[in-house]
Formats: C-alpha cells, structure tokens, sequence
C-alpha cells in the first residue's frame, strides 16, 4: 500500500513535470545560491550562510557536489553542514566536506534513496517544495571588509543531479525557459530527426 | 528474427515525429539528387506493379509467377525515399501499400494448400510471407476468417518449408554430398542452380521467422524447423562448395586465377556447366546461409570468379545460355550477397576481398580480362530525362560502387509507366508484366538481402539484428545500450559492482565517491558514464542500481 502510495506521488510529480514543460514560460529556472551573507563585516563577527536550491517545484535533488569559495584573509571557515534529513537522513547518504584547500569548501552529497523515496520526502502530497536547502556554513570575520561567499566550479565537477540521474544545474546548459515557439520546437525535433539519417548516411558511405 | 521488426520500430518513431512536427517546420529533405531519383524510381516501379495487377488476389501472374518478389519489394520499400533507411514492411506502409500487401499475403494463403512444390515460387512465397509476419502483417484471422481454403501463416509457412526440404536431393536417394543440396522445378530429379537458389533463400528467410518470437495467429517459433532448415542450407552450401568449376563460357575471361572458383546454371558434376556470373554472386549467398563467412576460401574464391569479370552493364558471354534473361537475377544476387557481407562485419583476412572490391579492378590489369567493367564515375552523368532535368555532373558527389553501378543502371532503364525495360534494358524471361525482373530492378534498388538469415556467430541471432554479429552473444547485452553489443565493445565495461563481490551496495557508491572529480584514469570501472571524470554522477547511477533498498549491504 505505502509503495502504491509512492507511487502515486510519484506519478503525480511526473505529471506535473510534464506540465512544467508545457508551461515553461511560467516556470523558474533551477538555480543554487548562497543566501544569508552580511554586506559588511566586522573582525570577530559570525555568521552563517544557506545553500539553497531553487525553481525545483516539478523536481527532486538527489545528489550534489559542490565549491564555496570565500576570500581566506578575511574569513575562517567555521564548519559546513550538510541537510539530510530530505535525503535520507544519517546513514541513507553518502556525503563528505573538504577544507584542505584554503577559501574552498568542497562538499558533496549522494543519496542512497530511490527516485521515488526521494520523492516522497521532498515532494510530500505530490508537491515539490519550490526551494530546498542543502547546506549551511558558517564563517568567523577575521577582518573588517566585505565578504564574499559564492558558490564556483561548476562543470564537470560539480553540479545538482535530479531524478533520473540528469543534471538539473551545474553540469548542462541550464533549463532557461524560452517563449514556447512550436517553431523551435519543430527545429529541435527536424534535429532529432535529421541525427539518425545522417548517422546511416555516413554508415553507407564507409561501406 | 529479421531486420524488420526492429528497422521498424524506428521507423514508426520517426514516422510519429515527423507527423508532430509537419506543421511547424516541415519535413527534412535528407536525400541526395540520386536518392531522390532512386526512391521515385522505385515508387513508379511499384505503382506499375501494382496497375498490373501484381498485387490482386489472385495475383495476374499466377501461381507459378513473381508475385512473392514483387511482395517482398513492396514489403521493402522505403518510407523515407532514402534506401538506406530501413523498410516499411506492412507496420510502417501507406494504407494503399497495406491494402495491396494483405491482399497479395491473402493471395499466398489461400494457394498454399491448392499448390504442390515449386521451387521458384515456393522460394518466393516462404521469403515475402516471412517478412510481411515479422512486420506485422495481418493472419488469416483478419484477411479471412471464415474461408476454409486459407491456411494461417504459421500454417502456410510449415508446408512451404516441409514440402522443400522434402524435394531436396538428399540421402538415403542421394548418398553423396556433391549431387545433395540442389533442387530441380518440382521435385529432386535434377542439380539445377537457378532454382536451389530461391529455395535457400526462401529457407533462410523462413529461418528469420521460426526464429521470431512474435505471433499473428499462431506463435511464429519453432526450434525443430530451425534446425531442420540449417541441415538443409548446410548441404547446398557443401554442394556448391564440391561443385565448384573453373572457366567461363567467355573464352577472352576463362580462367583468370589459381583459386577462382564459381558455380553455373547447373552443377559442374552433373552437366559441365561453367560457371556463370548470376549463379556463382548466388552461390556466395548460399554458402553464406549454409554457415560460411568472408573468409572461408571458397566463399573468396567465388568473390575471385565475379570480381574477376564483373559486369553492370550485361552478362555479355558470362551467363550460359541466358545471358540477358538472367541481368536482373545477377545484379540481385550478388549485391545481395555483399550486403550480407558488410552485415556480417567480419573483416577480410589479410589478402582476402572485401565486400567493397566488385569494380575496383581495370579491364587491362592482371588477371586481365577484356568484358570486366569497373565502377561507374557518378559525376559523368546526365540525369536520366525521365527524371527531369539534370546536367552532367547531376549525381556528382555520389559514392562509386557496386550499388551506383547497378542503381543507376536500373533507374536509367526505367520507362515513364515504372516499369524497367526501356533504355539498355538486356531482355529477361518475358513473363507476365516483367514481374520479375522488375521486382529484381526494385530489390536492388532497395538493398534488399531479401530477409534472408545469416547467423555468422552461430548465436541464433540473424546478422542484421545482432548487436555483434561475428561474435556469438545469444543475450544481446548490451551495457552502453549503443549499436554495439558487450561481446563487440571496445570500451571497458561498467559495472557498478566495483568490489566485485557480487551486488552493488553503498560500498560500491563510496568507493566511487573516494575518487570523486579524478581522472578515468585514476580507475576505469569507477567511470560508469565514461565522460573521463569520476564524479557523483557515477556514484549516483550506481545508487540507482543498488541489488537492494537504499543501497544497504548484506
């Protein structure tokens, strides 16, 4: 029954997807950002930042990796926390955080849960939370001035992953949304359809 | 299986995109001028066909005509216009085409058990029903339901195929291998090549469809035919490979190598035929569907005998006595033959022809031989004016080969009603509305293997569906889910199972995760996407195949 349950959600989501894509120009783009940092600081002054994931009402987080980079002279890096509860929890995610390189936090999370489960926690009644926080830091001025924490690196090595396994930011161009064309869309598909002919045409010319 | 069923699938897909995107931006035109004029020209071919009556049940050819290769070259004709896209079959043809291919199938299923053995017909008859089932042609359950005369085609197909291997000379009569293998018209009484040829290509096809795990009216399997119909194609090719002949009938071109070897309109034992060009670019495909590859010496030699002479233009003095009937068969049989190679993909060994050589060798160099033709130069002509008009140069930029030799030899041939007997036209048997040779004209123009099964790796996976068709691979796996099949894979091959113990657990995703943003290098098997990187991309692909919940180890 509670997989049924699942299941349903999930199908839910699905659909709302599918709705998303329909109506892309109402939808956000996904975005991750560091909220919380302070215009200005002075020496001795703490505080901590949010790393939040947004424009994911039609999508799950279920993996990141990620670089906060911060100017050392002026901040010390008191510590990362990584949110799990909507991954899992404890023990249902492989995640880990790196302060060897100085002004860098490189963080990740890999959660052990399925799609669906995932669903579940952050889509809860089928309804994605418009933003999720992953992360939080905090950081002790070492100076006055003012800081600058940001989230750099993304590519290869770090990105959002979503259901599926797809990238939903970082790593792919990021889903910004167009004004709906059926012109572009049929350029797209013509693409789609022109890929497979080509690839037997150049087949037929190697024979 | 057969090309078909899986060709098809794409098709439909591509056929389903292409309506969604038709009013947005219109159709892509992929196609070359010579495509274009190839893919008309096989549309004018069929629409006379079909004028003809070809198509009716009962067919205007008779029992005893081409209506099965006209059958099968509807059943290949292109969607697309491009030939080498895949064949509509029935699933993927017009309504128009559908109405004649249930009609012609309808033709066949009600004449089965009206007729005796014929090996022509019979031949024919087993290759069309075969790719019409396997592309989902409707059984007699639609076409007929309630007519006593009409056999299901799983039914039609059990005694075309019993009634043939029956009439095929064997032992106890015929105690040894050089006199089996070969049929005559109707019964065993004679080692004739021009009807074993459409036997065994009729076997191998029915070969495609026992092998089918599909059904219309009855389930298509049947493991005891398959192996009945491999010990049959096994004796024609012993016998074509016991009855090869040296010479020609063509005393400038007799005998031009050591090890050229061919086969003619009868076996070398039992009437001292030379061979011929159409009956040795046939006896390839025999030996091929008889278990034979590229490489096997005898196949090679027969590849020697044909590129030796090869011709696009007539059989000149190299057809025994039917040199003209017998152009459109020729160019059939060995561009079939050859596709079934380049299918294949087992390499030549070093010193051994490619599927590729037909016309790559000068008139004047050694084995010198005054008839042979090399391939034509495409941009040297004209377009065909029944084409439109074109220029010199028209085709320019068209591959030179076996195929613009023979295509454009048809297409310029071609008349304005679509049938294939105007300009150069050779002659041919005269049947009823050239219906064969036609239908020859439009199975080369379609690169048609005529559904024919070669299973060179022996995995019972026919060629043209096997994701690695020279190594035996009966599971098909395939982890990339590419073209390529594991067996035929050049990359390392990902398995989450990093510890190798058996399942793929949070031990395997951590082992990743330890090596997160390192080069490939670093370790291969943690690569899973083979982007060169390990990243948690990899890691969590693998959480997505975790042998239990939430990756928990044992």
């Amino acid at each position: 029954m509670f997989k049924l349950k699942q299941m349903a959600r999930a199908a839910a989501l699905v659909a709302g997807i599918g709705l998303g894509m329909a109506q892309s120009v109402m939808a956000a783009p996904i975005s991750v950002s560091v909220v919380g940092a302070p215009l200005s600081v002075n020496s001795g002054d703490f505080f901590s930042v949010d790393i939040v994931v947004s424009g994911i009402t039609t999508e799950i987080v279920s993996a990141w990796d990620i670089d906060v980079a911060y100017d050392p002279s002026l901040l010390f890096a008191d510590s990362f926390t990584t949110y799990l509860g909507p991954f899992g929890g404890f023990g249902f995610t492989d995640n880990d955080v790196d302060f060897t390189i100085p002004g860098l936090i490189d963080a990740y999370l890999v959660s052990f849960l399925s799609d669906l489960d995932l669903t579940d926690l952050q889509c809860p009644g089928a309804v994605c939370s418009p933003s999720l926080t992953i992360a939080s830091a905090s950081f002790t001025a070492l100076a006055d001035g003012s800081p600058l924490v940001e989230l750099v690196n993304w590519g290869d090595t770090n990105d959002v992953k979503g259901a599926d396994n797809k990238v939903i930011f970082g790593n792919a161009p990021e889903p910004v949304p167009e004004p709906a064309s059926l012109a572009l869309v049929g350029i797209a598909m013509v693409g789609m359809l022109a890929a497979p002919v080509l690839r037997r045409r150049k087949d037929a010319a190697k024979a | 299986m057969s090309k078909f069923f899986s060709a098809n699938k794409k098709l439909l897909s591509r056929v389903l995109l292409s309506a969604a995107v038709a009013g947005a931006a219109g159709a892509a035109q992929a196609a070359t001028p010579f495509e274009v004029d190839v893919s008309t020209a096989i549309n004018r071919g069929i629409e006379f066909l079909a004028t003809q009556g070809v198509y009716n049940n009962p067919s205007s050819v008779g029992d005893d005509g081409a209506s099965g290769l006209a059958m099968e070259a509807l059943l290949e004709k292109r969607a697309s216009g491009i030939p080498t896209d895949p064949p509509q079959g029935y699933i993927g043809a017009t309504a128009t085409d559908q109405g004649r291919l249930r009609t012609a199938a309808a033709y066949i299923l009600d004449r089965v058990n009206n007729t005796s053995f014929y090996a022509y017909r019979d031949g024919q008859w087993m290759f069309a029903l075969s790719s019409y089932a396997l592309t989902g042609g409707p059984d007699k359950s639609t076409l007929a339901p309630a007519n006593a005369s009409y056999q299901t085609i799983k039914q039609a197909m059990d005694s075309l195929v019993d009634r043939t291997i029956a009439a095929q000379r064997q032992a106890p009569g015929f105690p040894q291998p050089i006199n089996q293998g070969y049929w005559c018209y109707t019964a065993a009484n004679c080692e004739d090549s021009s009807t074993t040829q459409f036997a065994v290509a009729g076997l191998a096809a029915a070969k495609s469809f026992y092998s089918s795990n599909k059904s219309a009216d009855d389930p298509f399997a049947d493991a005891a035919r398959v192996t009945a119909i491999d010990a049959a194609l096994a004796r024609s090719r012993t016998a074509y490979e016991l009855n090869a002949a040296v010479g020609s009938d063509n005393a400038s071109c007799f005998n031009l190598s050591a090890t050229e070897r061919g086969h003619g309109y009868n076996s070398f034992n039992q009437s001292g035929y030379r061979p011929s060009l159409q009956q040795t670019a046939s006896g390839i495909y025999i030996q091929l569907f008889g278990g034979a590859n590229i490489n096997t010496p005898m196949v090679q030699s027969y590849m020697q005998w044909v590129k030796n002479r090869y011709r696009w233009q007539d059989l000149d003095n190299l057809g025994n006595f039917w040199s003209g009937n017998s152009m459109g068969y020729y160019m059939w049989s060995s561009f079939k033959a050859m596709e079934l190679l380049r299918q294949a993909g087992v390499p030549p060994s070093a010193g051994n022809i490619g599927p590729n050589e037909f016309g790559t060798l000068p008139a004047a160099s050694a084995p010198a031989c005054v008839v042979r033709q090399e391939n034509k130069e495409p941009a040297t002509f004209a377009r065909p004016a029944v084409f439109g008009a074109g220029a010199v140069g028209y085709y320019a930029g068209e591959p030179k080969g076996q195929y613009f030799d023979f295509a454009h030899q048809l297409i310029s041939m071609q008349c304005a009603n679509g049938s294939f007997t105007c300009t150069g036209f050779p002659g041919s048997w005269g049947d009823s509305a050239q219906a064969s040779h036609n239908s020859y004209a439009l199975l080369v123009l379609q690169r048609s293997t005529g559904g024919g099964c070669v299973d060179t790796d022996g995995d019972g996976v026919c060629d043209d569906v096997d994701n690695c068709p020279a190594v035996a691979n009966a599971n098909q796996a395939n982890t990339y889910g590419d073209a390529r099949g594991d067996a035929c894979e050049p990359r390392p091959l990902v398995s989450c199972d990093l510890d190798t113990d058996g399942d793929v657990d949070s031990v395997d995703v951590k082992l990743i995760t330890a090596l997160r943003n390192k080069p490939a290098s670093v370790n291969r098997k943690a690569d899973i996407d083979g982007n060169g990187i390990i990243n948690i991309n990899d890691a969590r692909a693998c959480v997505l195949k975790c042998t239990r919940l939430n990756c928990a180890t044992q």
